[in-house]
Formats: structure tokens, sequence, C-alpha cells
């Protein structure tokens, strides 16, 4: 290593240092921490006592664990997609130079500000299968709305609802992804006849296919850990009504973490929450070669 | 207008689906916001309305709020009885209970209830029709008795008028009770690491300027903090060209698939 290698790499470091002490003392040490937990007995109170794999046995064999880990992949895969398709459809209007567009972009993006809490409160409100604005509004129009988050069928589907509702956010990602597709490529387009339609498959969805890669790698990795919407809306004794069809994977750890005292168990809940992301995000990468184009 | 460049052309069309969803997405909002305006008594609702509403009688030269008229249905007479626990209140009572002056109530005598006969002077009778409303907004926040008033359906008046006092109430509500008073973290660990912070802490009350204070320094120095060291961090992986710094670019992006509870328990 010459002098001026070694100089450039301690400026490096020196530089990065404050990324590589918090990496290791926030990231690095909790998830070996977590590692070592998982193969534990371990209560908070007592230390930790080593059972090897007990706590992966006992996980598979959970009825819960399955439970809500179904629960939890229907919850990604209905917000990821409604969501994307949503926040999309949505950019993709707005990226038209319609009248009043400040207007337009401030009403999609204002519910994505509202804090998850109050989100879910208010949601929880709408919700009534009795006398709610939903249900009200519905009846209408002649529809006999369900009791939407009491009725096991349909208190995910709520839940989903609401998560499409802050779609704001990333359709300002996909705002920002259109306005980069070069216009000498529609403009090329449109000179060979391209309908609309033709435009936005041929043009438009490739041009973005690394936004749209990026929102949902974004929005599995989020999905999987839904929590406090079931939390609130249903209360932290509740968890899961009705019928545990709110349970989702990260309420299920919390309980078994921190109402059970159970942290072995929980850190190896989490432990297999990382992996299935990991998993999600190295297939999702994989699939990526196939349809996400970069032009640069 | 149609512009010479197909690009800027747009179809009025598309302000139809647009309009649609900004209705489905402001639509939580504007019902949030008409709700905070409404009286705690007209939320929840069956059927919902969205304009905030407030009812009032008018006794003599006094306007007083009260609560949404509720029909009584059945005969009543309002007496205030001259003995027995209820002595001085005002009941409702059925018809058959009072008598020329005197009105029988059951009363609890040992494990069981007995009718007992109480002379009692009558203060009004109540049609079925009428309807009972409470002064309104008085009984939780200034803690005095809420009147109850009952009377014929027409007597109670509404107008469409926001309760923007609703807001000012939220926050004194975010005010803690006396047994919520601060208290200095060594007494809570039975350990003094912050000394300096526990001045002055002891018995002050939390206020909704303590919530508000202590998220804002949160926030404040979160933001701070990210923005300065992500700078430095910047710098050092995109200009400084350093042997490992790909792999720590790398690293730092799979670092977002962590999910938080991996992190939760040893933290």
């Amino acid at each position: 290593m010459s002098p001026l290698e070694r100089r450039k790499l301690f400026t490096g470091l020196a530089f990065s240092s404050p990324w590589v002490i918090g990496l290791s003392v926030f990231l690095l040490y909790p998830l070996l921490a977590a590692l070592y937990y998982s193969l534990c007995d371990y209560s908070v109170l007592l230390p930790p006592v080593f059972v090897g794999l007990d706590n992966y046995i006992e996980l598979f064999q959970d009825k819960l664990f399955w439970k809500s880990l179904w629960n939890t992949i229907f919850f990604a895969l209905g917000s990821v997609g409604l969501g994307t398709f949503m926040a999309l459809t949505l950019a993709i209007l707005l990226n038209s130079k319609v009248k009043g567009l400040t207007f337009y972009r401030t009403a999609f993006f204002l519910p994505s500000l509202m804090p998850l809490v109050a989100g879910s409160l208010l949601w929880f409100c709408m919700y009534a299968g009795q006398g709610g604005i939903i249900n009200t509004l519905l009846a209408k129009i002649g529809i006999m709305g369900p009791s939407w988050l009491s009725d096991p069928r349909w208190s995910k589907i709520a839940i989903i609802f609401m998560a499409v509702w802050g779609a704001g956010n990333s359709m300002v990602i996909f705002l920002a992804g259109l306005q980069d597709v070069p216009v000498s490529l529609y403009e090329a387009s449109i000179i060979d006849g391209a309908s609309w339609l033709q435009r936005l498959l041929n043009v438009t969805i490739p041009m973005i296919s690394p936004v749209i890669y990026f929102n949902v790698i974004m929005g599995i990795i989020g999905g999987f850990q839904v929590f406090a919407q079931a939390l609130i809306m249903y209360g932290p004794t509740t968890a899961g009504y009705p019928e545990q069809s709110t349970l989702f994977y990260v309420l299920q750890l919390y309980n078994v973490g921190f109402m059970d005292l159970r942290m072995g168990y929980a850190s190896a809940m989490a432990w297999v929450l990382f992996l299935i992301i990991l998993g999600l995000t190295f297939a999702a990468t994989r699939l990526s070669k196939r349809w996400v184009t970069y032009d640069r | 207008m149609a512009s010479p460049n197909p690009l800027q052309r747009t179809t009025p069309i598309v302000h139809l689906p647009l309009l649609m969803l900004a209705v489905l997405f402001l639509g939580p909002m504007v019902w949030l916001f008409a709700t905070s305006l409404q009286p705690r008594e007209q939320v929840g609702k069956v059927p919902p309305e969205l304009l905030p509403r407030q009812y009032y009688i008018t006794r003599g030269s006094e306007q007083i709020f009260v609560t949404p008229p509720q029909v009584i249905g059945l005969p009543k007479v309002l007496v205030i009885p001259g003995g027995g626990p209820s002595r001085g209140q005002r009941l409702l009572v059925d018809p058959k209970q009072f008598h020329d002056g005197t009105l029988t109530y059951p009363v609890r005598v040992a494990e069981h209830l007995e009718d007992q006969t109480f002379p009692a002077q009558l203060v009004q009778s109540v049609a079925p029709s009428d309807v009972i409303v409470k002064e309104w907004w008085v009984s939780k926040y200034t803690k005095k008795e809420a009147r109850v008033f009952y009377l014929p359906a027409s007597d109670v008046k509404s107008e469409v008028k926001p309760v923007w006092g609703n807001y000012p109430e939220a926050i004194k509500a975010l005010t803690a009770d006396e047994k919520d008073k601060a208290r200095p973290l060594s007494e809570l660990i039975g350990l003094s690491v912050f000394p300096w912070t526990e001045k002055g802490t002891k018995g002050r009350t939390i206020t909704f300027i303590t919530y508000v204070s202590n998220t804002l320094l949160v926030a404040l120095l979160g933001v701070t903090g990210t923005v300065l060291s992500s700078a430095l961090v910047a710098y050092g992986l995109s200009r400084v060209q350093w042997k490992g710094r790909e792999a720590l670019f790398n690293l730092t992006l799979s670092t977002m698939m962590i999910p938080f509870p991996v992190l939760m328990i040893p933290l």
C-alpha cells in the first residue's frame, strides 16, 4: 500500500467513522446479540440460559407464528400491490400538465403526513360498522357495508386500505422518476405513432422500472413490519382481534417478547423475520434483472 | 387550448379521475377537521353528520347550549321528594308514583328495595313528546353541575356553529393531572445520572408545552445529527477513494433490510 493510498484510506475511514461507529453500536451489536438471545431462554430479569435451537423448533410448531406470518404476507402483498398501483396511477395522472396540479399534489400527499397513531384512530372511527362514515356513505349508494374491523374477512383489507391512503410518499418518488424520463423518447414515440397506452407501456414503465423496484422493495420491508395500526385499533390486550385476523408478525413478536417476557423466543422470531425479508429482497433483486432497465 | 407541442397537450378528462381520487384522499382529512369542530355529543352520532350543530334553548335572556335533544316517549312527572335518599333532588318518575303531593319510590332497606312514600313537590309534568336536554360543556371542565331541562321539542333550537373551544380543551386535556407530576429520573431508577437536568423538575406539572418541546427537541437533534453525519459519511464514501468503500456502501444499503424488531430487544 503506497503512502497515498494509506492516507486516503485513513481519510475515508475518518469521514465514514460516524456511520461505522453507528453501524456497529446500533446495528451490528444488536443484530448479533439478538442472534445469541434467540438461542437462549431469556426473560430480561434473569441472565440468558443457552438452549440451542429450542426456540426455533418451538417456533415452527407454533400455530400463532404461522397465522401471524400468513396475516403479514397477506398485508404486505395487498398493501404493496395496491399501494404501488395507486401511487403509480396518481403520479402518472399528475405528470400531465393539468391545471390545479399543486392542489392535487397536496391532496394526495397530505394523508401520508398523518401520524400513524392519529391516522389509525381516524380510520378506526370511520370504519365503525354502525354509524361509521364509510358504511353510511356506502348505504347511500345501496351497499350494505361490512363491519370492517370486527369481521375477520375484512379487517386486514381495512388496514390495507388505510395503508394505500398513505401512498403519497411513494407517489412523490414516482413523480420524481417520471420527470426524469427524457422527453426525446416521448417525441420519438409520438413520431412513430405510438398511442398513449403504448407510450405508457413501452416508454414510461420501462424507464421508471428502477423506481418501481425501489418502491416495491421498500414497501415489502415496511409491509412486513406492520404493527402500530393493529395495536392502536384493537388495543394491546385484544391484539389480533377478530379471530387473530390482524395478528401481524411484529405484533405477535411484541406480545411474546414484551407481554410474556420471552425475549429469546422473540429474538428467534425477529431473526426469522430478518431472514424472510433478506430472502424476499434477494429474490426481488434476482427477478429485477429481468424487468428493471437501467439506462445508465 | 391546444398547444402545438403534443407533449404539452392534456385532455381535460384527466380532471375526472384526479378529482375523484382527491375526494377519496382528502375525505378522511375533511371529516377529521369537521369532527374536530363538533360538540362531543355529536361525534359518533348515528347517522353521522358533517357540519357541527349546536343545540340551544333560551331561558329569559340567557342562551344555554345543550346536548342534542332526546325524546322521552312516556308521560312523566318531574318532582322533588321531601324525604328518602333522593330528598331535595329532581326526579323524573312515572305519573302513577305521584299522588296529591306524595311520591312513592323504591328505597333500599337492608338488602332489598321497598316502596316508601314521602311528601313531594311537583315541578312540572312532562309529555311523551317532550325532550330531555342537558346543559352542555359544563360538567367536565368547569366542574359545575350540568342543568337538565325537560321541555317541548320545539323549544330546542339548533344552529350550525363550529365549536372552536375543542382546540384549547384538547390542549388542556393533555395537561397531566396532579398525580402525574414530573419526577426526576433519579427518583425512578434510584440513581442520579444527569444531575444538572433535575433542578426544578420535581413536582412540575407535565403540560402540553412539555410534550411539544420534548418532541421538537428529539426531532431537531435527530435531524441535525443525521444531516451533519450523513454529509460527512457521504463525502467519505463518494469523494475519497479508499479501499473498502464499495463494501461499506453495499453494507449500508443492506442495513435498510434489517427489520427494527431484530434490534429492538437487545437495545
